[in-house]
């Protein structure tokens, strides 16, 4: 596992739901959760060793979402960019218990833990068995689409 | 046809596993391994759900149809396909050999070792293995990934 700079938290302070992977090769890679919100997160799988796995945790934009997923921005940008100005590195065990946190920045992370320039999404990257999941990015992307367009909407009936 | 490898937990699935279409033939194979040294050599050739049994509890193996996959392992057809693969894997996770493993092995499956899905659209299959397939002594490594 490599060193990682970064404020060491006591606990990891979301609470998140799991909603679908975003990128699976015998395990999940990066995964969409949300809070009671509604809000996104994913978390990014960026290494591993005889107790744990790392996941980068960082929140996203419904539009940044459907950025990424419609190859507008890359994973790297997400990572590099994250909404809040930083990211969790949560370190969890195979009972998917956290045995350790940190408060990270994008300046702070090793360059192993950063995506290429071209880490753009494709849904080629889901496992090809799951197929509701495509669906349900679709689903999820959609929606903010929807509220997009009412939102243009009303800017223009408001602008007229 | 022969018993399979993970028989007492195929068997407790309501779906039918291996699925209908899986058929046990002779097909060059490759898979990402871990060298003799490294910790998770021993894990070369077991499925996710035998290796971490827990992960069954989680949303992704919720289904019948995904525990089932959970058993099988995967393969591509060739190595340039496997690589192609890690390489796609590395722009997003930089370190995933980590994960993945250290080299690619290549091997000839039979249609003694179990059976297989079709090949996709980018070289993978999966294969459920047999009772008695022993797929370390027919995998050889033939190059490491960098």
């Amino acid at each position: 596992m490599q060193s990682l700079t970064g404020n060491p938290l006591k606990t990891f302070p979301l609470h998140l739901r799991d909603i679908v992977d975003l990128i699976y090769f015998d395990g999940p890679l990066l995964t969409l959760f949300e809070n009671q919100y509604g809000d996104y997160y994913l978390y990014h799988w960026c290494d591993v060793d005889q107790r744990c796995n790392r996941w980068l945790v960082f929140r996203v934009t419904q539009k940044f979402l459907r950025l990424y997923i419609t190859q507008k921005l890359s994973l790297r940008e997400l990572i590099l960019n994250p909404v809040d100005g930083f990211l969790y590195a949560l370190d969890l065990d195979d009972d998917l218990i956290c045995q350790q946190v940190y408060l990270t920045s994008p300046n702070q992370l090793p360059d192993r833990y950063v995506p290429a320039v071209d880490s753009y999404y494709d849904f080629a990257k889901l496992d090809k068995t799951d197929t509701e999941a495509k669906l349900l990015v679709l689903q999820r992307i959609e929606e903010d689409w929807s509220e997009l367009k009412q939102w243009w909407k009303q800017s223009i009936l408001q602008a007229a | 046809m022969m018993p399979f490898k993970y028989q007492q937990y195929l068997a407790t699935l309501v779906t039918p596993c291996p699925p209908s279409d899986y058929q046990a033939e002779e097909r060059t194979a490759c898979r990402f391994v871990f060298d003799t040294h490294h910790e998770k050599h021993p894990h070369n050739f077991l499925p996710v759900l035998i290796i971490k049994p827990e992960r069954k509890n989680g949303r992704r193996f919720k289904k019948d149809v995904s525990k089932c996959q959970g058993y099988a392992l995967s393969f591509f057809d060739s190595f340039s396909n496997a690589y192609q693969r890690y390489i796609e894997l590395k722009k997003d996770h930089p370190n995933i050999q980590e994960s993945l493993g250290t080299h690619i092995a290549q091997g000839r499956l039979d249609e003694t070792d179990g059976v297989m899905s079709d090949v996709d659209a980018n070289g993978h299959f999966s294969l459920h293995e047999f009772e008695h397939t022993e797929l370390s002594k027919k995998f050889k490594t033939i190059g490491s990934l960098k």
